[in-house]
């Protein structure tokens, strides 16, 4: 009894102690206190390759600038740490905020927050329903899927001369906004061509394991006649490429949107594929000057839009160079 | 159907019916799935499609082979889904040089990740046996953590350009028939030999079915629930291989959705979520109706929302099925 009581108390001790330790080495938001300017970046979470180059980005841009001081968050992609990790910077009063919102409504309250701080929040990649922002920096998702679908359309007609071009569209998660964005810019396309037929659209969540086995149905149903894959984003495209592949249908253009690393690189190699690709970095370039500016009380529009960049197997060598 | 027999269970051949369906219940439901898409598709049946399904069913199928072990002994591994992205990660970072300054041959990086699940999942066994703590806690502690480690190990970026060899299990074919198949079912077979004919298996399901009768017998029940935990873990580095040979590719959200699926194949082929009943061959079954249901539904052109009610509708009767079959 009196030794299990014993390893017990220590048991409890050693958890106390590591508990302690870890909130020690993670000392979170200790940014550069000498700067002038202190700033937050929250992003949902570090999964998507697009938030981590955006982390990047920052930390370049706080270790450029001396007078700008900045902490980073990543909210595991819950909605609740999100608004946690924006408490942490309004409390230390932070000249302004960027976030990157895992919903639109999620953040409403802790906007209020800051606004009664008179800190400026800059929304980026993703806009809040309610509160005030004093402005957004994104890409614009519908213009985005109508680029991205007008490539593919110039792909398929540069495979083949034909009457009618028949697509296929691998959606992104449902209920999404980007992929509703996506969705309605891929159809502004198809209808403004006359000789495009969306033959099947489909979803796959963004994941390269499910648009495999999309693609892979798709081409059970409907074999040569797929001529082109819209993909609402490059890992689904990467996963589209993969069953072709194996498939033995012939070319297939397919196009993407986001510009990753991996899908870039196939993009290298073969002219019918392409992508959009987003520049998060550019994102929060301009969030952290648009932020600035706000902080100086500088008038600024409610929407900055980052285009994006066109990239095929002409340029992708060199976006791979300047990104990655 | 079910509740309305359930009120009147003194008619001895209702209760019997039940009782079939609950046995039959998974297999029964497979071939109605079959049946189905068979008459509403054109390619359902056809020797290409039945090869995809099998190809996409793969991957979810050697996780949840794994994840059999562990309900069978009343326990639930909720880390399987990142455990596999980790270590799929490690190896295919550590084959490219991303890890080190020079790549590690494929087989040196299998064993590194193989050790890593081995060291991870005796973690988790070992505070579950030793302390008690529900693996629920503690394969949820272990999501976290291996989220965590794939997360470095790949610096956040899809892992491309991997060597063939590591890509071969997953994409290649044997005599014309996919491996990714073949190591499933290869897999799924050595486990019911497992469970039929070792020790092991044995005692595993003594476990399961009354932990303190084990013990009294004289099992050794604290191995046991670590060797699940361990042999689970495992599984999900040869999922994460064959994962990497089908997308061609390591992404560090390989995992999202492929935590759930595997589990609700093992509940689906008639596996006792409280543990102690079940079999490899009704995971399987689990696993199939599963793939089929997406595979066929995708063929019929059913829209992302319309699959998932579908989806919904099928599973919920499926349960049923199950849970009257125990009454």
């Amino acid at each position: 009894m009196q030794s299990e009581t014993s390893r017990r108390t220590v048991l409890r001790g050693a958890a106390a102690a590591g508990v302690v330790g870890v909130a020690g080495c993670l000392n979170l938001g200790s940014g550069n206190s000498d700067a002038e300017n202190e700033t937050a970046l929250s992003v949902p979470s570090l999964e998507l390759t697009f938030f981590a180059r955006m982390e990047n980005a920052f930390n370049n841009i706080t270790d450029e600038r001396d007078e700008l001081g900045g902490s980073f968050y990543a909210a595991g992609n819950s909605q609740e740490q999100q608004v946690s990790d924006l408490e942490t910077p309004i409390s230390q009063g932070v000249d302004f905020i960027l976030v990157a919102p895992i919903t639109s409504e999620g953040i409403s309250p802790v906007v209020q927050q800051a606004n009664d701080a008179d800190i400026p929040v800059v929304t980026i990649d993703r806009n809040i329903s309610e509160g005030d922002i004093a402005t957004y920096v994104a890409s614009d998702n519908v213009a985005l899927g109508r680029r991205s679908m007008e490539l593919c359309h110039g792909f398929m007609s540069d495979l083949s001369d034909k009457d009618e071009y028949n697509v296929v569209e691998l959606q992104g998660t449902q209920g999404a906004s980007t992929t509703n964005d996506r969705a309605k810019g891929g159809s502004e396309a198809i209808e403004s061509a006359n000789d495009l037929n969306l033959l099947d659209s489909q979803g796959a969540d963004f994941s390269t394991e499910e648009a495999v086995s999309v693609m892979e149905d798709f081409i059970t149903s409907y074999g040569d006649d797929i001529d082109g894959v819209y993909a609402h984003n490059d890992l689904m495209a990467l996963g589209a490429h993969q069953a072709v592949d194996n498939a033995d249908v012939g070319d297939i253009a397919i196009t993407g949107i986001d510009g990753s690393e991996a899908w870039v690189d196939e993009v290298q190699n073969v002219d019918h594929y392409g992508t959009l690709a987003q520049l998060p970095e550019e994102m929060v370039r301009q969030g952290v000057d648009y932020g600035l500016q706000a902080v100086d009380g500088d008038d600024l529009d409610d929407y900055y839009q980052i285009e994006g960049l066109e990239v095929t197997s002409e340029n992708a060598g060199e976006y791979l160079d300047d990104y990655f | 159907m079910a509740t309305e027999s359930t009120a009147t269970p003194n008619s001895i051949s209702d209760y019997l019916s039940i009782r079939m369906l609950g046995q039959y219940g998974p297999i029964l439901g497979l071939i109605g799935l079959y049946l189905f898409f068979a008459f509403n598709t054109q390619n359902f049946l056809s020797y290409p499609n039945q090869l995809n399904l099998l190809r996409q069913v793969s991957i979810i199928g050697i996780l949840a082979i794994g994840s059999t072990f562990v309900i069978l002994c009343a326990e639930i591994d909720l880390s399987i889904a990142e455990m596999m992205e980790f270590t799929g990660l490690l190896i295919a970072s550590l084959a490219t040089g991303g890890l080190l300054s020079s790549a590690v041959p494929v087989p040196v990086a299998i064993l590194a990740g193989l050790g890593a699940a081995v060291v991870l999942g005796g973690l988790s066994g070992y505070v579950t046996s030793r302390f008690g703590v529900p693996s629920f806690m503690t394969t949820l502690a272990m999501l976290f953590l291996a989220d965590g480690f794939g997360q470095i190990v790949s610096s956040n970026r899809p892992i491309i350009g991997l060597p063939d060899a590591l890509l071969w299990l997953g994409s290649g074919d044997t005599f014309g028939f996919p491996n990714i198949v073949i190591t499933f079912f290869v897999l799924l077979a050595l486990s019911q030999v497992i469970l039929s004919y070792t020790r092991f298996g044995l005692y595993l399901y003594a476990v399961g079915g009354d932990a303190d009768a084990a013990e009294l017998m004289g099992i050794d029940v604290k191995f046991v629930r670590m060797g699940v935990l361990v042999l689970s873990a495992v599984f999900t580095v040869i999922a994460g291989i064959v994962m990497m040979g089908r997308i061609g590719s390591a992404t560090p959200n390989m995992g999202s959705n492929l935590l759930l699926p595997p589990i609700a194949a093992v509940i689906l082929g008639g596996t006792d979520l409280f543990g102690g009943k079940g079999n490899m061959i009704g995971t399987l079954i689990g696993v199939l109706i599963l793939g089929s249901l997406s595979n066929g539904l995708n063929l019929m052109g059913i829209d992302p929302a319309g699959q998932l009610v579908a989806q919904g509708i099928v599973l919920m009767i499926a349960v049923l099925a199950n849970v009257a079959g125990d009454r």
